[in-house]
């Protein structure tokens, strides 16, 4: 559905965005942050399924954290960042800190600070990488206050990210924080109309790049 | 000098307090979690500075902004949001605050904002 050249040029626009997002968590946990190649795909809603959490390779078995805000304007969709459960108390704590070598694996064993940690962590994440879409297309975004889940991998189907939507722009990366081994993903479906305006934007640069 | 924090994050606002409290002398810091809760505290305590966050459930930092404004022209706001889209900026700018600082706070971002308050 995109051309390899659109596809070239919207990766390079999403690693830049996601970049400055991970320099924004790189300073909220004192961690060097190395973050994959993106991956970008345009898929319908069948074609989801193909898209598995599994296929990033970050969630084996066990329970996520997943993150979600809503954003909304002329360019809406959903934005969500995922990490194990398991690692999400050494994430607090870098963020507060604190000694690393804890880890749990259960979300029960989160105080409500902690757990206030994550949102915050995931807001400023999150809203910077969705917020500098908005720069680029010129278009003023507003976002929902994030939302915190923990979740079964295996619950975490792929209707949940699709929603309502028919056509969905998939831009996943993983992002590895290295003292603390914490891999993660960040996941932005958009709609139709959504995913029209991010092509037409990107035909707009490539058409100044060929003048 | 009085300074109203105002995030619905306990996390941001115990980071914010705490360069507060480390680079102000004398600071006498309160704290709100939402916008209602802070234009209460606003007309209770008189503050100096009010620092506010931008997306808050219920009445968010724009509105408070708007409220603060409505009736006070003089009161030093800041606004420290995650929000990096330059329209949002030009859109609280408008409504009169003294700094916009994209969260999170690295040691450049966390010294503007003291020598903000201080020229209070």
């Amino acid at each position: 559905m995109l051309t390899p050249m659109q596809k070239d040029v919207l990766v390079e626009l999403f690693n830049i965005h996601v970049g400055a997002s991970a320099n924004l968590l790189s300073v909220m946990v004192n961690q060097k942050i190395i973050l994959s190649i993106p991956e970008v795909e345009l898929l319908s809603g069948s074609e989801l399924n193909m898209f598995s959490f599994e296929q990033a390779g970050i969630f084996e078995s066990g329970e996520a954290v997943m993150s979600n805000v809503k954003f909304g304007g002329e360019f809406k969709g959903s934005a969500y960042i995922m990490f194990p459960a398991a690692k999400a108390k050494a994430l607090v704590s870098a963020c507060l800190r604190e000694d690393l070598s804890t880890e749990v694996s259960e979300n029960g064993n989160l105080t409500f600070e902690e757990l206030d940690v994550i949102k915050e962590i995931c807001n400023v994440t999150l809203n910077s990488v969705i917020g500098e879409f908005g720069n680029l297309i010129d278009e003023k975004i507003e976002f929902t206050t994030p939302n915190v889940e923990f979740n079964l991998v295996s619950s975490m189907t792929p209707e949940i990210i699709k929603g309502k939507n028919k056509y969905i722009l998939v831009l996943l990366t993983s992002f590895f924080i290295e003292s603390i081994s914490v891999k993660g993903v960040i996941l932005i479906s958009l709609d139709d109309s959504s995913v029209k305006i991010i092509i037409n934007k990107i035909n707009e640069l490539l058409e100044e790049q060929n003048e | 000098m009085k300074i109203l924090v105002v995030d619905d994050s306990q996390f941001a606002r115990g980071v914010i307090g705490k360069i507060l409290s480390e680079g102000i002398e004398n600071s006498e810091i309160s704290y709100a979690s939402t916008g209602e809760e802070a234009y209460k505290q606003y007309t209770l305590i008189n503050p100096d500075c009010i620092i506010t966050d931008l997306l808050m459930p219920g009445v968010d930092g724009k509105m408070l902004i708007k409220l603060i404004r409505h009736s006070d022209t003089n009161i030093k706001i800041i606004v420290i949001s995650a929000d990096v889209q330059k329209s949002v900026k030009q859109e609280v700018e408008e409504y009169g605050i003294t700094l916009f600082i994209n969260k999170p706070l690295d040691q450049e971002k966390q010294s503007l904002l003291i020598n903000a308050i201080k020229e209070v």
